[in-house]
């Protein structure tokens, strides 16, 4: 009985006109970083493309893991869907040479098609990390010596930025992977 | 309306005693070894210790809870021994360094409950004199 009523309270929710994604501003990056196949990748492979970015490494021992098989949920989610991307920057490039990168990905199972794992002087990737408006710094106090967000940031095919999601947390991605749909309707 | 205000407080009362249950020393359901694998290993093995694709290897039956079991406090509290080629870094376990060794004891009770076939005590002090074995 009281599911029935949540039921038809959730549906009397979806029949409101939905309010679109915010615009919390354009990315614009100048870089070109190199990702785990050796290829350049710079912001012209993400023109019209719906992208999630986030800023990870390879040996972090604390949320990276978590971010990791996150965005996982989202790259499963969308098996054949050529307009969206996924990018990963690592924070800690000296160390994540494009042959480690390689090989993570490579155990990850993932197609650098669909989600490419970039590296680059480490100077611009915490620039662009800023120009996600995400956090990335070097701390040797913290756990594998870096601090930086785990938050995974939604751009839409014009370079906006429609939202953040905590990319530890699987109910805060589930509603990521319902905007990216949203998103994808908007394209057709 | 009314349904689903009962509800609310059906969920209310479950998550109530849920609270207070919890709040209640020693009879809370999870034990301590447990909430030690959760805070610190979970993130990588998995909150069933099922791991992640061939990044992260699953946990059961693996040998360091067995026949390995003298080599765990170093891995743990060092990561993989080096050397290693570079580029195969990923491969390896950093150390955990958010675990105590004094909560070594319950967490290796809950890893062998949960994923050894074979169980044997380990002693607070075998761990001691395991950890001394380490080459970092």
């Amino acid at each position: 009985m009281s599911l029935l009523a949540f039921a038809v309270l959730m549906q009397g929710c979806s029949r409101e006109p939905q309010e679109p994604l915010p615009m919390l501003g354009v990315v614009d990056v100048p870089y070109t970083f190199t990702d785990q196949d050796g290829n350049q990748v710079s912001q012209a492979l993400f023109n019209g493309k719906i992208y999630v970015a986030d800023f990870f490494f390879t040996t972090c021992p604390t949320i990276c893991p978590l971010m990791t098989s996150q965005m996982l949920r989202v790259y499963e989610a969308f098996p054949d869907q050529q307009d969206l991307l996924l990018l990963s920057h690592t924070i800690d490039p000296e160390h994540d040479s494009v042959e480690v990168l390689y090989d993570y990905a490579k155990r990850l199972g993932i197609s650098t098609s669909r989600w490419h794992m970039v590296t680059g002087p480490k100077n611009e990737i915490y620039d662009t990390a800023k120009r996600y408006m995400l956090a990335a710094m070097e701390d040797k106090q913290a756990p594998g010596g870096f601090i930086h967000s785990g938050s995974f940031c939604l751009v839409d095919q014009n370079g906006q930025i429609r939202g953040y999601y905590r990319g530890t947390e699987e109910e805060s991605v589930d509603r990521l992977i319902v905007d990216i749909k949203r998103l994808i309707d908007e394209l057709q | 309306m009314n349904c689903s205000n009962r509800s609310l407080l059906k969920r209310s009362i479950v998550l109530l005693s849920l609270m207070v249950l919890t709040a209640m020393p020693g009879c809370s359901g999870e034990p301590t070894g447990s909430k030690i694998y959760q805070k610190n290993c979970s993130q990588c093995h998995g909150r069933s210790g099922q791991g992640l694709k061939q990044l992260y290897p699953p946990l059961e039956n693996s040998p360091y809870f067995s026949q390995k079991i003298s080599k765990l406090p170093c891995l743990i509290v060092n990561g993989s021994p080096g050397p290693v080629k570079k580029a195969m870094r990923t491969a390896l376990m950093p150390p955990v360094t958010t675990v105590r060794t004094s909560e070594l004891p319950d967490l290796f009770v809950f890893l062998q409950q949960q994923w050894s076939a074979e169980s044997m005590d380990i002693s607070p002090s075998m761990i001691d004199e395991w950890l001394l074995s380490c080459t970092p």
